[in-house]
C-alpha cells in the first residue's frame, strides 16, 4: 500500500465545482441585477445623496411713483439660523449673538438649546449685521441670503402700498392686489456635494434662473402724497380729531396723486402698529357724506330740468317731513333762495325742497349714474360699495338723501363725483396704477380708465358756478386760494353709533377742485370727529393747504373765473 | 492619454473655481449696488429733505404766483 495516495472521491470534487459555479453564477446574476435592472434606481439613490436643489428667489418688482421714484424696493438680507446639535455652549453663544441682533439673550438661548437640527434665530437681518455675527465664527450658526422689502420713504402712502410678509407674499394694499406681477417666478439651482456636504468645484450644475417680477408704476406723486399727509396730520392734531382722509385726483384721467388716511403706520415695521391702521379708509370705509351730497341734488335738479337756476324757493329754518323735523345748521327767518343760494348756504331744508321738485326717479337716477351703491372699480383690495337706499323712497328718505343723510359713500366715490363735475359731466374711473415695467425694461401702460357720461356739459358748468359761489361767499370761504378760483362744497355729518342711532360726533369734509373754469385737480378732505365740527372750519383749510402745494408741484396756472350763479342772497 | 485627461480635468476645475469666484464677486457687487440704491432712496425721502430744509430755516411759501415769460420778452435778453 506504500506510495499509494488516497484520492478524494470524484463526486466530492464535482460537488465543490458545482457549488463554486453556482456561487459564481449567483454573483453574476446579482451583479447583472444591480448593474442592469436596478442600475437606474441605485444611480438615483446615489445622486440624491450628493445632489442638492435650492430655490432661487425671484427679485420682487419695485413700486415706483409716477416720476419713477422708488416707494418699495427689494434688498438682500440674511436669515440667521442655528443647528442646535452643533452648538456646544448655548449660554455663551446666546450672550454673544443677542446684542448684535437686538434680541433677548434668554430667547436666543432657548432657540439654541431646542431639539432638532434647524431653528431660525432671526429673519431678514441687514447684511452688515449678519457679517458682524459671521465674524464671530460661532459653531452651529449659519446664514441664508433672502430678499427683504424696504419702503425708503417710510410712512408715505403705507395704506396704498401695503406690505409683504416675511416670506415675500403681498398681504395688503397694492402689494397684495398686484402680487402676481410683482412676485416674478422663482428659479432653482442644482449642485453636487462632497461627502462633507460642500459643493464640489467643477461638478455639474443645473441652474434655472428666476424671472424677476415687474415694477409697478403708480399714479401717486410721492411729494404730493407726503405733503398731503403732513397737512392732514396737522389738521387732525389741531382739531383734536380721531383721524382723517385726503385724496388728490386728476379729474380728466382719474389719476390719484395722493391718497392718505391718518393715523397711518410705517410699512418697514408694520408689525409694531395696530392693524386698524392698515386699512386704506379712502377706499374701504364709508361715511354719511352730509352736505357735500347737495351737489348731486343740485345736479339732479338741473339735469332733469325740474328746477332752473333762477327759480326762487321760500326756505324756512325748519321743516316737518313725515313727523320728523329737518333743521338748517343755524336758525334764520324764512329766506328767499335760488338753487345757488341753497348750495352756497348749505341749507338742508332748501335741499329737501329741491328734492321734492326733482322726485324719486330723478334723484335715484342721478345718484345711481354717479356710481352710488357700486364700487368705483379702482383695483384695490376690499373696496366698499357704499349704501344707496333702494326705491321707492319715502318722503323722509328723499329729504334726508338730498342733504347726505341715509346714504353712505367712500371718500373715493365722493372725490369721483366732484371729478365728474370738474370734468364736464363725464365720470372717469379713478386709478392708482399707471403701468408695469417688465424685467426687460419694457413699459406696459395700463389702458385708459373707463368713462361714462353722467351729466350734460351745461349742467356740470352750472353746478361748477354754484360750487364757486360756495367758496367765494358761502360756507367754504376757508378754501379760498389767492389768484385761483376754487369750486367746492363743505359737509358736516353726524356719525351713527353701532346701534344705528345718530350721536353727537361729526365728520367734517370739504371736496373741491381748481381752477374752477379749467379744473386740473380735485382734492377731497375728510376729518373724523373734529372738535370744531364744521367742514368749513375743520376740513376746508386742509383743502386750501394741500391745493396750494399741488399748484406749485404741478405748475397749475390760474384760469379766468366762472360767473357766479343767479342768487338773491346778499353778497357781503 | 491619462496625463491628457488629468490635465483637462485640472483645467476644468481651475475654470470652475474662477467662475465661482466671479459669481461671488457679482453677488457682492449686486449687494453693494442694492445698498447704494437703498441709501439714495432713503436720503431723498421727503421727510428727511424737509427736516434738513427746516433746519436751514426754509419754510413753505404761503401764496404762489406763477409768472409766464412771454416769447417776446424772452427774445430780448438785454432788456
Amino acid at each position: 500500500m506504500s506510495g499509494s495516495t488516497i484520492r478524494p472521491p470524484a463526486h466530492r470534487l464535482v460537488i465543490l465545482l458545482v457549488v463554486l459555479l453556482l456561487a459564481l453564477v449567483g454573483v453574476v446574476v446579482r451583479l447583472s441585477v444591480l448593474q442592469v435592472r436596478e442600475s437606474s434606481s441605485y444611480a438615483e439613490l446615489g445622486l440624491a445623496q450628493r445632489i442638492r436643489t435650492e430655490a432661487l428667489p425671484a427679485q420682487r418688482g419695485e413700486i415706483l411713483d409716477r416720476n419713477g421714484t422708488p416707494m418699495a424696493m427689494t434688498l438682500d438680507a440674511r436669515d440667521v439660523y442655528a443647528n442646535p446639535t452643533l452648538v456646544s455652549d448655548p449660554g455663551d453663544e446666546a450672550a454673544r449673538i443677542a446684542p448684535i441682533l437686538g434680541l433677548r439673550t434668554k430667547a436666543v438661548r432657548a432657540a439654541l438649546a431646542s431639539p432638532g437640527t434647524f431653528v431660525y434665530i432671526e429673519r431678514q437681518v441687514d447684511p452688515d449685521v449678519a457679517d458682524r455675527l459671521a465674524a464671530l465664527r460661532l459653531p452651529g450658526i449659519g446664514f441664508l441670503t433672502v430678499p427683504k422689502r424696504y419702503y425708503p420713504a417710510g410712512p408715505v402712502a403705507p395704506q396704498v402700498l401695503g406690505f409683504v410678509n416675511v416670506d415675500g407674499l403681498g398681504i395688503t394694499g397694492l402689494e397684495r392686489e398686484y402680487d402676481g406681477s410683482l412676485a416674478g417666478t422663482p428659479g432653482e439651482r442644482t449642485v453636487e456635494l462632497s461627502a462633507q456636504g460642500q459643493e464640489i468645484a467643477g461638478a455639474q450644475q443645473v441652474v434655472q434662473p428666476p424671472t424677476p417680477g415687474s415694477d409697478l408704476q403708480l399714479t401717486i406723486d410721492r411729494d404730493i402724497q407726503f405733503q398731503a399727509q403732513a397737512y392732514l396730520r396737522q389738521a387732525v392734531i389741531q382739531n383734536k380729531a380721531k383721524g382723517g382722509t385726503v385724496i388728490v385726483m386728476d379729474p380728466s384721467t382719474g389719476d390719484i396723486y395722493a391718497m392718505a388716511s391718518y393715523p397711518w403706520f410705517d410699512p418697514n415695521r408694520f408689525w409694531s402698529y395696530d392693524s386698524q391702521r392698515y386699512a386704506n379708509r379712502a377706499v374701504t370705509d364709508t361715511w354719511e357724506p352730509g352736505s357735500v351730497n347737495k351737489t348731486i341734488t343740485a345736479a339732479a335738479a338741473l339735469e332733469t330740468g325740474r328746477v332752473s337756476p333762477t327759480e326762487r324757493f321760500r326756505v324756512p329754518a325748519t321743516r316737518d317731513v313725515s313727523g320728523f323735523t329737518i333743521h338748517d345748521a343755524e336758525p334764520h327767518p324764512v329766506e328767499t333762495m335760488t338753487l345757488g343760494d341753497i348750495i352756497a348756504q348749505s341749507s338742508n331744508v332748501g335741499a329737501s325742497l329741491v328734492a321734492d321738485k326733482v322726485g324719486d326717479a330723478g334723484m335715484l337716477d342721478t345718484f345711481t349714474r354717479f356710481g352710488y351703491g357700486s364700487p368705483t372699480g379702482i383695483a384695490f383690495p376690499g373696496e366698499a360699495a357704499g349704501i344707496m337706499p333702494p326705491g321707492p323712497w319715502s318722503d323722509l328718505t328723499r329729504a334726508t338723501v338730498s342733504f347726505g343723510a341715509g346714504v353712505a359713500v367712500t371718500p373715493l366715490e365722493m372725490a369721483a363725483v366732484y371729478a365728474t363735475i370738474a370734468n364736464g359731466g363725464t365720470w372717469v374711473q379713478p386709478r392708482l396704477v399707471d403701468g408695469t415695467i417688465g424685467p426687460d425694461g419694457r413699459t406696459v401702460p395700463m389702458p385708459p380708465s373707463p368713462t361714462r357720461r353722467v351729466l350734460r356739459t351745461s349742467t356740470a358748468a352750472e353746478v361748477t358756478r354754484m360750487l364757486a359761489y360756495v367758496v367765494q361767499d358761502g360756507t367754504g370761504e376757508n378754501a379760498q386760494i389767492a389768484g385761483y378760483q376754487v369750486a367746492g362744497k363743505t359737509g358736516t355729518a353726524k356719525k351713527i353709533s353701532a346701534k344705528g342711532r345718530y350721536v353727537n360726533r361729526y365728520v367734517a369734509s370739504f371736496v373741491g377742485f381748481l381752477p374752477a373754469s379749467r379744473p386740473r385737480v380735485v382734492v377731497a378732505t375728510i376729518i373724523d370727529e373734529p372738535k370744531t365740527v364744521y367742514g368749513g372750519i375743520a376740513a376746508a383749510p386742509v383743502f386750501q393747504e394741500v391745493a396750494r402745494y399741488v399748484i406749485q408741484r404741478l405748475g397749475i396756472e390760474p384760469a379766468p373765473p366762472v360767473e357766479l350763479p343767479p342768487h338773491v342772497m346778499p353778497i357781503p | 492619454m491619462i496625463v491628457g485627461v488629468a490635465s483637462m480635468s485640472a483645467l476644468q476645475v481651475g475654470s470652475s473655481l474662477r467662475s465661482d469666484a466671479l459669481r461671488g464677486q457679482l453677488a457682492t457687487l449686486a449687494e453693494q449696488q442694492g445698498e447704494l440704491r437703498r441709501e439714495v432712496a432713503t436720503l431723498s425721502a421727503p421727510s428727511r429733505v424737509m427736516t434738513w430744509a427746516h433746519g436751514k430755516g426754509m419754510v413753505m411759501p404761503d401764496n404762489v404766483v406763477i409768472l409766464r415769460v412771454s416769447p417776446a420778452t424772452a427774445a430780448e435778453p438785454g432788456a
